[in-house]
């Protein structure tokens, strides 16, 4: 064989590493279950906590957010709520005010009126008013529309009878009621994203992203690391995190301190919000380059295993368009080769898929009951058709799909390109939703184009905007007050 | 806060504690069983699949 059908043959398996690497996550968050945990054991820990939350115009949730918080179960002494209004214009001032008022010492009303430079901002400007009293123990930073469960914050504060813990994150859920498609994918997203993810990260040592929406930093790891929130990057939270495990300190995943989120119900609202987080991930991967796969100079968080994880997520569209490249490249040179690759491709895909979807599913079973058919339709059916084909070619010959000729040149090139050609596919109905008058094209549209494709999508426009320094713009995704009353 | 220890002791709260720990592992354990299981059955699968040939 020649060189360089051995390197196409490379670029197509590259295209094999994010299904392996996500069979491996998955695998790692099965371990979770031995995790040494004899230190937290009976820990009843209640530090000073101080609330931060940052608020521009959220006067449709802030009130019931604020209610939850105080409802939480742990000592009202310990606990103070400051809702930090980023020159609001909206009744966000007149309802925190109202709320302070009726519990006086509990909560208070930070105001900012020379704001909109952006969450990060927001948040530094509560916790140099925090530094000045000196009460708190640590700082739970949270949006302002999510909604604690209970038991959530004290399940979260038990970790710091650790003395290296210096942060833990909880497991953010996404919670609209009623939920639409777009909030079922989200949700079943979620599993594989937070619940699976970074429980492996968790039994691996290092995590990647406090959750931006429930993010608790003991007070001397937040110190260690200036007392403020990074605000170069549109990855405050990524920052955050990696500069708190650099400092030596361990950050953790409570899987079990369940905090309710309303995420975006349209995909306009969805693109703007990943292409945010996937510019933020882009900065953090350049700016923190020191220290990637550089494991006996910087610990766990510069593992091979860690490394592998972050740059198959970052980089997933690369090896989708590696894959469909050494495809065509390959059928050009040698087509019966080309099928061969093809099948192994996929078969890879085939295996990663069963695992991970039925994997994911049994790790929060309250979300497959809801989310099964997303979760199933995860890949898009269009994929899944190219699955089943690559798997078993008699199951299509059986129901006469048996094209020769041009014919079956057309659909070999259509299945060779589609890993690429999916993001665009996702890109396109992301414009057709903002022009169509025809809104209920988009759901079915988007189970046959995919979910997963559409994510590619958005991490590849993130590069884009990064590549033509496009102004890092933080813009608010627009929240209605729709998580539903789950306990 | 004082490096590891609790600033105060509520037995009932340690020991409520303690138990909700237990059955949160019973439930990681869980996961994991039928993970496992999961990739029993995934393996299973593709054997078949080597078998039938095609």
């Amino acid at each position: 064989m020649r060189a360089l059908e051995w390197l196409l043959i490379v670029l197509v398996l590259a295209g094999t590493l994010p299904p392996v690497v996500g069979c491996y996550q998955f695998a790692l968050a099965g371990l979770h279950a031995f995790r040494r945990s004899r230190e937290m054991a009976g820990a009843v820990l209640y530090p000073r906590v101080a609330v931060v939350v940052p608020a521009w115009n959220e006067g449709a949730v802030i009130e019931r957010t604020l209610e939850r918080l105080l409802a939480l179960e742990y000592p009202r002494e310990r606990l103070r709520v400051y809702v930090v209004d980023d020159a609001s214009t909206d009744e966000t001032p007149e309802l925190v005010r109202r709320k302070a008022a009726e519990h006086r010492g509990s909560v208070f009303h930070l105001r900012r009126e020379d704001g909109g430079q952006g969450k990060a901002h927001t948040i530094n400007f509560g916790l140099r008013r925090l530094a000045l009293e000196g009460w708190f123990e640590a700082v739970l930073v949270i949006d302002a529309d999510v909604l604690f469960t209970s038991d959530s914050l004290r399940l979260m504060t038990r970790h710091f009878s650790s003395p290296e813990v210096g942060a833990v994150t909880a497991y953010i859920k996404e919670g609209s009621r009623p939920a639409n498609y777009l909030n079922r994918f989200v949700a079943f997203e979620y599993v594989t994203a937070q619940a699976a993810a970074r429980r492996a990260q968790n039994v691996l040592g290092a995590l990647a992203c406090l959750a931006g929406g429930a993010q608790l930093i003991r007070r001397d790891a937040l110190e260690s690391i200036g007392g403020q929130i990074d605000t170069a990057t549109l990855a405050e939270d990524t920052v955050t995190t990696l500069k708190v495990q650099l400092g030596g300190r361990r950050v953790v995943f409570e899987p079990h301190a369940i905090v309710w989120a309303e995420e975006p119900g349209d995909l306009g609202g969805l693109w703007k919000q990943r292409v945010r987080w996937g510019r933020g991930n882009v900065q953090v991967t350049s700016r923190f380059r020191w220290v990637w796969f550089r494991r006996r100079k910087w610990g766990r968080l510069a593992s091979i295993s860690f490394g592998l994880i972050w740059f198959t997520v970052t980089l997933m569209p690369v090896f989708m368009v590696s894959a469909s490249v050494g495809l065509i490249g390959l059928y050009l040179l040698d087509s019966d080769l080309s099928v061969e690759v093809f099948r192994v491709l996929w078969a890879v895909n085939l295996v990663s898929y069963l695992f991970i979807t039925l994997s994911s599913f049994s790790m929060d079973l309250t979300t497959a009951r809801q989310s099964w058919r997303e979760g199933l339709a995860f890949p898009g059916l269009i994929s899944l058709a190219i699955i089943l084909y690559a798997a078993y070619p008699p199951l299509f010959e059986g129901i006469g799909i048996n094209p020769d000729g041009t014919a079956l040149v057309v659909l070999i090139l259509f299945v060779y390109t589609w890993l690429s050609a999916s993001m665009l596919a996702a890109y396109l109905l992301k414009q057709l939703e903002a022009s169509t008058r025809a809104p209920w094209l988009i759901r079915p549209l988007l189970f046959v184009v995919g979910y997963g494709p559409l994510l590619c999508a958005m991490t590849a426009a993130a590069y884009w905007a990064e590549l033509r320094s496009a102004e890092m713009r933080w813009e608010k995704t627009e929240k209605s007050g729709r998580v539903g009353d789950l306990a | 806060m004082s490096a590891g220890r609790p600033e105060w002791e509520d037995r009932d709260a340690v020991y409520r504690s303690a138990i909700e720990q237990v059955r949160q592992q019973r439930t990681e354990r869980w996961i994991f069983i039928r993970e496992v299981a999961i990739a029993l059955i995934v393996a299973a699968a593709v054997v078949a699949r080597f078998l039938l040939g095609g």
